[in-house]
């Protein structure tokens, strides 16, 4: 076994994407190295358009980086050399993206329950963990609605349980409460948190809310502006359990806030 | 918490839903009447040779009605049409997943397809018949190739208009290709396909009259033949009537099984259908 520190690495990632109308290729990542600790809640905040879909995307194997090694317990699973794109990597890493991206045809049950029929690991134990899980978020009674039924702060609550429910041992997330209203967001935040202080998965959660990713994180990872890189690394002390309500008032915050602010342009 | 729905009030126009909709039906009643009043006055002013008089081809409707020979000719009439769709339709959903398979064999393909849809197929009709014989295999055919492709082009664009984004969760959420085929491309197909299937009933149901109307020994199409044979109009005209209620019922059984199948599609409230 290789030190817990290595549990999910990144080193020297880059991307950029082929010249288009006589541009020339932009780097759109750049440098970028860093690790998860198994357990961890990561969060990275950057500007808009700074590229965070896009390593996030890398990091899914949904798309291949142009420089650079992703490593997960030590093992090579991403580089720019012509592998196969492995989505998912054998279903070991979780994305949550932007949009809910549920299927519009199944009701939430059967949005939940997906992942684990096509991973044929449906029975009665995951069953239970997953119709425990929708309950502790609220969905209790909304099995048999459709998507489009619902709102979009219960669709997000669907997209975050369906990926908790199936276990992926690294769980990434796209500003997954981005298009919610304010009260809804912290609602879906105190969620996270409850279900993350149960489970305590390997999280690496993008936003560009600086608030949100020093409440939710136990470290913060800075970026600026395209070309993406690092620019600072924040760890948050902030005891746990936490209340979202409680971190904004807590005496460190607001120097915290003031120094990642001055970091992200 | 319990949020679903909380962005939905009531549906503008479905507050006064039920007023509404008994007011189309009225009109739609009304409009009726209108038609039939139309067509007894033109009668009068034509003759009973050229329009033969609604109540005459009301009374014949009976008859046949009453004698059983009106079921057992739809019967036929429809058989056809059935086993047209099943051949057509299901050769026109299967090509295009196999097809959509290979990229490179779907580019290849299409430009035929798309030529070989401008060949007017009645005009071909004789020919099948020809080679078919004048049985219930010739109808077949040409059904088939009546609405082969029409649900092919609309499973086609159906397959492709599978949202990407989409795929990608689902692979990462462990699907393979064939339950990427089965999840996403179907349903993704689905509304095209059913709406395509819409689209060709009628067609599917002329071809069948058409092609009993040259040659055949029964259904619909032979009995108006038939009449038109022996100058009775008024035969004639309740062999057409009996199509167009059929067909009627037909889009309105196909449209009920259509909402059953997209279910899960948001409707939009103020469409008429």
């Amino acid at each position: 076994m290789t030190a817990v520190a290595d549990f999910f690495e990144i080193s020297n990632l880059g991307k950029r994407f082929p010249p288009k109308d006589g541009m020339s290729a932009t780097w759109i990542l750049q440098d970028m190295t860093f690790s998860v600790r198994k357990g961890e809640f990561l969060t990275i905040v950057g500007p808009s358009g700074s590229g965070k879909s896009t390593m996030l995307n890398a990091l899914a194997q949904i798309d291949k980086p142009s420089k650079g090694e992703i490593r997960l317990r030590g093992q090579v699973i991403s580089d720019s050399s012509d592998r196969m794109l492995q989505p998912g990597w054998n279903c070991e890493i979780g994305y949550v993206t932007q949009e809910d991206n549920l299927l519009p045809w199944r009701n939430v049950l059967d949005n939940v329950l997906f992942p684990l029929v096509v991973q044929g690991r449906l029975n009665g134990e995951t069953r239970a963990r997953a119709i425990e899980l929708m309950a502790a978020v609220g969905l209790k009674g909304f099995e048999s609605y459709y998507p489009h039924e619902l709102s979009g702060g219960m669709r997000k609550r669907v997209a975050l349980i369906r990926t908790l429910a199936y276990d992926p041992p690294v769980i990434l997330m796209d500003e997954p409460f981005g298009a919610v209203d304010a009260q809804t967001r912290i609602s879906l935040q105190t969620d996270l948190l409850n279900l993350w202080q149960t489970g305590r998965k390997t999280i690496i959660f993008v936003t560009h809310d600086i608030g949100e990713a020093i409440a939710l994180g136990d470290r913060v990872l800075v970026l600026t502006r395209s070309p993406a890189r690092i620019s600072g690394e924040f760890p948050i002390d902030i005891p746990r359990p936490r209340s979202i309500h409680d971190v904004f008032a807590m005496p460190g915050f607001p120097a915290i806030y003031k120094d990642i602010r001055s970091k992200v342009v | 918490m319990a949020s679903a729905g909380e962005e939905y009030g009531p549906a503008p126009g479905t507050g006064s839903g039920l007023p509404y909709t008994s007011k189309l039906f009225a009109a739609r009643a009304a409009l009726l009447v209108i038609l039939l009043l139309g067509w007894h006055w033109l009668s009068i002013r034509l003759g009973p040779f050229v329009l033969p008089d609604l109540l005459e081809v009301a009374r014949r409707l009976l008859e046949i009605c009453a004698s059983g020979e009106l079921l057992s000719m739809s019967a036929i009439t429809l058989g056809e049409v059935a086993g047209g769709l099943i051949l057509g339709g299901g050769l026109g959903i299967l090509l295009p997943f196999l097809v959509s398979r290979s990229p490179r064999l779907a580019r290849t393909v299409e430009p035929f397809i798309k030529m070989t849809m401008g060949v007017p197929k009645l005009a071909l009709s004789p020919i099948i018949i020809l080679w078919f014989g004048i049985g219930l295999f010739s109808k077949i055919v040409l059904i088939a190739l009546m609405v082969f492709f029409m649900i092919f082009v609309s499973t086609f664009a159906g397959i492709r208009s599978a949202d990407i984004k989409l795929m990608s969760m689902c692979r990462i959420l462990g699907a393979n290709q064939t339950r990427l085929t089965r999840e996403i491309l179907w349903y993704s197909a689905l509304p095209f396909i059913m709406a395509a299937i819409k689209t060709a009933l009628p067609w599917a149901i002329n071809a069948a009259i058409v092609a009993e109307f040259l040659a055949a020994d029964a259904g619909l199409g032979y009995y108006i033949r038939h009449a038109y044979d022996s100058a009775d109009t008024v035969g004639a005209f309740a062999g057409v009537v009996a199509v167009t209620i059929l067909m009627v019922l037909i889009d309105f059984g196909f449209s009920a099984f259509q909402k059953y199948m997209l279910r899960w599609r948001q409707v939009d409230v103020h469409a008429v259908h």
